[in-house]
């Protein structure tokens, strides 16, 4: 196989998820992808879901001065480990996700993936992982008294060998 | 206080009303939803239920008629006087309430 010039997202470049105590909408959506460019992923072999998630959950001590629970999880799905002609580890189907199980009134979370065009190139020439890094803004609002705003923004890496990167956090062992 | 446009989006208590730059405070007269103090009705020892709708400094509860002094004597131990669904937090509250609440990024 010829060498990999570029990864690149032949996908969406924004996807934005929105959630108050009524449901989950979502704003924009899609998926983004990382595939050498001039590549759109027909033809692509295997491939396996990677789930990374982040819980926030109303604690005792604040719910026992405002008397008010929440309880969400956000994540990011991608399809990791797909090859190309037998070689290379790239990925698709990149998307944030958000999960409500409680939500007061006068509550909102806003999950917004923000994806470039271009991706990294990791491994070696002839067996490519494709890196995808993205901006992952997570904004939560409320009213307790007056209006209130909290927000997080967070650089995103997934890739291609199921290894990503939440700041903080990071997962470093291959799942392929 | 501006006139609230007949329809101008408001908070689901119903306490606050947007300008399309910021949350405004919905003046209610005392007619309509200042939290009565000469009713006398309320029993005081009356057990306040646990999702009841609490005013805004949190010394009244929402009976599903009308508004009742919440007795503070009658809090438990510990109880924090002002707590309640109308509690006010600062920006600093809100950052730190929801800071707390995060758990490390997990697979899965």
């Amino acid at each position: 196989m010829s060498e990999v010039t570029d990864v690149v997202n032949t996908g969406v470049s924004v996807i934005h998820l929105m959630a108050n105590h009524a449901g989950i909408k979502t704003v924009q959506g899609g998926y983004a992808n990382g595939f050498p460019i001039g590549y759109d992923g027909t033809g692509a072999f295997g491939g396996s879901f990677k789930q990374v998630t982040k819980h926030w959950k109303q604690t005792s001590d604040w719910w026992d001065l405002t008397k008010v629970d929440f309880d969400f999880t956000i994540g990011v799905n991608w399809l990791a480990c797909i090859s190309q002609n037998g070689s290379g580890h790239y990925i698709d189907q990149i998307t944030p996700t958000l999960e409500v199980a409680y939500l007061p009134v006068d509550f909102t979370v806003d999950v917004e993936a923000n994806f470039p065009s271009h991706g990294n190139k990791f491994g070696s020439p002839h067996d490519v992982i494709a890196g995808m890094p993205f901006t992952l803004a997570i904004s939560v609002n409320g009213v307790f008294g007056q209006a209130l705003s909290w927000r997080e923004e967070k650089n995103v890496v997934v890739m291609g060998d199921g290894t990503w990167s939440w700041p903080p956090d990071s997962g470093t062992t291959a799942s392929c | 206080m501006p006139d609230i446009p007949p329809d101008a989006q408001r908070s689901p208590d119903g306490n606050y009303w947007w300008d399309g730059t910021q949350w405004q405070l919905v003046d209610q007269s005392p007619a309509q939803a200042a939290p009565s103090t000469d009713n006398g009705s309320a029993p005081a020892s009356a057990p306040i239920p646990a999702d009841a709708q609490r005013s805004a400094d949190g010394n009244y509860w929402w009976d599903g008629t009308e508004w009742q002094l919440v007795d503070q004597s009658k809090a438990g131990p510990g109880a924090d006087p002002s707590a309640g669904q109308g509690q006010q937090l600062s920006g600093d509250q809100f950052t730190s309430m929801l800071d707390a609440a995060q758990s490390g990024v997990v697979e899965g």
